[in-house]
C-alpha cells in the first residue's frame, strides 16, 4: 500500500483472523485469510458471498469491533489499527454499522428518537436544541414522519425500523457505513424501498460504503465495485458491470448461475463451507468443489492476477496463470 | 375427487391486536399431489393459515368457517379430532434450528417418529431411518450427528426426512428457505419438487420469495392483508397479473439486470400499516384505484377462461402483464 495515510477512503491489508476452535482435536476456524482491500472514497464496495465466508468478520474487523491477528486498516487516512482506546471512541463517529436486524438494534425501552440521538450525545455534538432540529432533518432524510419519533421499536413496521437505523447511522455524519444484509430481513417492495433510499442517500451525503449482501441482484443494484468471497479470501473483485458481463472465477460463475437463473434449474455445486475441508497446504481454497478442477489446483496456491488493469478486475484461479 | 384438504369461508382474528383479522373469509382447496404457494408480504396472514390447517392457532385466538382434512372436520377445540388431522400434515419451518432438540442424535429424534407411526421392532426401524436419509440425499453417518453440527440446509434436510417418517400427505413449508444461502436454496427448492413428485405429496409452500413460488407450485395464491387478491396457475400469474398487488410484487423482485439499474421499481406504502377501510384493503397503495375502490370490497372474480381469479374493480388488461 502506497501512502494510506494521505489517501481517502478505506484502505486495509493483509487482515487476518482466525476464530479458535471451541474442542481440542479441531482445527481453527478461519475468518480472515491475508484479504486486502480498497474502498475508494464515496463510493459502495459490495461484498457477495455465502454464509460463513467471513463478510460479517470483515465488517466487524474494519471497525476494530474484533480484535484482528494481523493487518492494517486505514480509514480517510487515519491508521484504524494504531489507535488508542480514547482515539478509537472518537473516531467511531465517522464509521458506522447498520445491521440486518433492527429489533435486536434497537433498544425495546428507548423511543427511536432517543435511539436516533444518542450517538450524538454520546459523542457531544450540538447542544441540545440543535440535536433536536438534527433529529427532524434525519426524520425527514430517511423518509420517516416526524410523529414516530415518540414511537418505541415494537410499534414500527420492519421498513420503518430500517429507516430508523439508517437515520442513527448517520446521525453523526460517518464518512464509513458499513450495511450488513440490511435488507435481507424485509419484504421485496419494502427492500426496494430501502435500497433506493441508500442509494440516493449516498449520492446525497457522499459517504464510502462497505455493502453486504448474499443476494447478487441487490448487490447490482448497490455497489460500484464487487468482491467475491469465499472462505476468509476474496476470490473475484471487479466494476459492477464487468463482473457481471465476465465473471471468471468458477465460483463466481456457480452463484450467477444459482441467482440469475431463476426459472431454469441450475447446476449449482454445494460449497462446503461449514464441513472441515481437508485438502494440503498449498491448494487452491475452492478446489474441492469446483466444477473446472485441474490436478494442479490441489497443489498450488493460485495468485492474484489481472484480467484488466483499469479498472481493475482480478481473480485468484489457477486458469488465468500461465 | 375429494380434495385432501378443504377450507370454506375460514376467519382468523387474534383478539387484542386491533380491530383487524388475520383471514378473512379464505376458501382453498388442495388435492392430492397438489402444489399450492401462499405468497404475501409479512403480516399478511400466510403463517397463520398454516397454523390453522395443524390445528396449531395460538389459545384466545377467534376463528370461523370450515377446515376439513381427508374428509374429516378438523375441530380445534377436542384433542382427538385435532391429533388424527395432524397425522395427514407435516410442516416445517422458517428456522430449523429451533425446530430440532439440541440434546437428542438427530438419528433419534427421526427414530421417534417412524416408532410412532409404525411399531417398535429395531430392524425394519432402522431400514426407515436410513431410507429417508437417503430420500433427502444425507450421507447415513449423520444420524449420528446433533443439530448444531449440521449446516441450515442439511438441517432443513433432516426435517424434511422427519415430514416423510411421519408419512404425510400433505407437507406445509413455512418460508423453508428463506434463512439459506442463494445455492442451498436451490438445493432444497430442487429436494422439495422430487420428493413433492416421488411421494406424491401434496404441498403448501408458504414465501415471500415469488422465484422459490415459481419453482415449486403449480397453483398460486395472492394474499394481501388477510385477503386473497389473485389465485391462479403459476404461469398466469407470472405472464399476466391481473391484480395491481400481484404486479407490484412481482415488479419489485431484485433481479440480476443486463447492466446496473438506476432505480428499483416498488410499490408506495407499506402494508403493515395500511388502516382498514370498507373498501379495497390494497387502494391506499394502488395506482389504478378510483372512487369505487375505497367504497366498496372487491369480490373474487373470475376472468373469462374460469382458472385466474382475482379481487379488483380494476384489473390490469391482459395483453399488459409482465413477462
Amino acid at each position: 500500500m502506497n501512502q494510506p495515510n494521505n489517501s481517502t477512503g478505506v484502505h486495509a491489508t493483509g487482515l487476518m483472523k482466525l476464530w479458535p476452535s471451541q474442542k481440542k482435536n479441531q482445527q481453527d476456524r478461519v475468518g480472515l485469510n491475508n484479504l486486502d482491500l480498497i474502498i475508494p472514497a464515496g463510493k459502495t464496495f459490495g461484498l457477495v458471498g455465502e454464509s460463513g465466508s467471513g463478510k460479517s468478520t470483515l465488517a466487524l474487523a474494519l471497525l476494530r469491533l474484533i480484535k484482528l491477528d494481523a493487518g492494517e486498516v486505514w480509514i480517510d487516512g487515519q491508521a484504524i489499527h494504531a489507535l488508542d482506546e480514547k482515539g478509537l471512541r472518537n473516531q467511531r463517529q465517522h464509521m458506522q454499522l447498520i445491521f440486518q436486524n433492527p429489533l435486536a438494534a434497537l433498544d425495546p425501552r428507548h423511543s427511536v428518537g432517543d435511539a436516533i440521538l444518542e450517538p450524538l450525545v454520546l459523542h457531544n455534538v450540538g447542544t441540545a436544541i440543535q440535536r433536536r432540529q438534527q433529529l427532524q432533518n434525519l426524520f425527514e432524510l430517511v423518509g420517516l414522519g416526524r410523529t414516530l419519533a415518540s414511537r418505541y421499536p415494537h410499534q414500527l413496521s420492519g421498513g420503518q425500523q430500517q429507516r430508523v437505523m439508517i437515520a442513527r447511522a448517520l446521525a453523526s455524519r460517518p464518512s464509513f457505513l458499513i450495511a450488513d444484509e440490511p435488507v435481507s430481513a424485509l419484504d421485496a417492495p419494502i427492500q426496494a424501498q430501502i435500497l433506493n433510499l441508500l442509494r440516493d442517500l449516498q449520492t446525497e451525503l457522499g459517504f464510502t460504503m462497505l455493502f453486504i449482501s448474499h443476494d447478487l441482484a441487490v448487490i447490482q443494484f448497490i455497489a460500484d465495485r464487487i468482491g467475491v468471497m469465499y472462505h476468509g479470501q476474496l476470490l473475484e473483485q471487479a466494476e459492477n458491470n464487468e463482473l457481471f458481463s465476465n465473471p471468471c472465477h468458477p465460483y463466481t460463475e456457480s452463484l450467477l448461475t444459482a441467482a440469475g437463473a431463476s426459472h431454469q434449474s441450475a447446476v449449482v455445486n454445494p460449497g462446503k463451507q461449514q464441513q472441515e475441508i481437508n485438502q494440503g497446504p498449498n491448494s487452491c481454497i475452492y478446489a474441492h468443489s469446483c466444477p473446472r478442477v485441474m490436478q494442479k489446483c490441489r497443489h498450488h496456491e493460485p495468485s492474484l492476477r489481472y484480467i484488466n488493469k483499469s479498472p481493475p478486475h482480478w481473480v485468484k484461479c489457477l486458469h488465468y496463470e500461465n | 375427487m375429494n380434495p385432501l384438504v378443504s377450507i370454506r369461508d375460514l376467519s382468523v382474528s387474534y383478539p387484542g391486536r386491533g380491530t383487524a383479522s388475520a383471514l378473512k373469509h379464505i376458501n382453498l382447496d388442495i388435492h392430492h399431489g397438489e402444489t399450492v404457494g401462499l405468497v404475501g408480504e409479512s403480516g399478511c396472514g400466510k403463517t397463520t393459515l398454516a397454523l390453522a390447517l395443524m390445528g396449531m392457532l395460538p389459545p384466545g385466538c377467534a376463528w370461523q368457517g370450515e377446515i376439513s382434512i381427508a374428509g374429516q372436520q378438523v375441530d380445534f377445540y377436542q384433542q382427538a379430532g385435532r391429533a388424527s388431522a395432524r397425522d395427514q400434515c407435516a410442516m416445517i419451518f422458517q428456522n430449523p434450528q429451533t425446530s430440532l432438540n439440541p440434546v437428542i442424535a438427530i438419528g433419534r429424534q427421526i427414530i421417534r417418529i417412524i416408532r410412532r407411526r409404525g411399531g417398535l421392532e429395531k430392524q425394519p426401524t432402522q431400514q426407515r431411518l436410513a431410507e429417508v436419509l437417503s430420500l433427502v440425499e444425507l450421507p447415513a453417518e449423520c444420524s449420528k450427528l446433533y443439530p448444531h453440527e449440521l449446516s441450515g440446509g442439511m438441517q432443513q434436510r433432516v426435517l424434511l426426512a422427519m415430514a416423510l417418517a411421519r408419512q404425510a400427505n400433505i407437507l406445509i413449508a413455512d418460508e423453508p428457505t428463506t434463512a439459506l444461502d442463494a445455492s442451498t436454496r436451490m438445493q432444497i427448492l430442487a429436494l422439495l419438487n422430487r420428493l413433492q413428485q416421488q411421494q406424491n405429496l401434496a404441498v403448501l409452500l408458504i414465501s415471500h420469495d415469488l422465484s422459490a413460488i415459481a419453482r415449486v407450485c403449480r397453483q398460486v395464491l395472492i394474499l394481501y392483508q388477510g385477503r386473497v387478491v389473485e389465485q391462479a396457475p403459476q404461469e398466469l400469474i407470472f405472464r399476466q397479473p391481473r391484480h395491481p398487488y400481484s404486479a407490484g410484487l412481482l415488479a419489485a423482485i431484485p433481479k440480476i439486470h443486463r447492466r446496473r439499474p438506476d432505480k428499483l421499481l416498488s410499490l408506495p406504502g407499506d402494508a403493515s400499516l395500511e388502516a382498514v377501510t370498507s373498501g379495497c384493503a390494497f387502494a391506499p397503495r394502488c395506482s389504478r384505484r378510483d372512487v369505487y375502490c375505497e367504497q366498496q370490497l372487491p369480490p373474487l372474480n373470475c376472468a373469462l377462461d374460469l382458472q385466474q381469479r382475482f379481487a379488483c374493480f380494476n384489473p390490469r388488461p391482459i395483453q399488459g402483464g409482465l413477462k
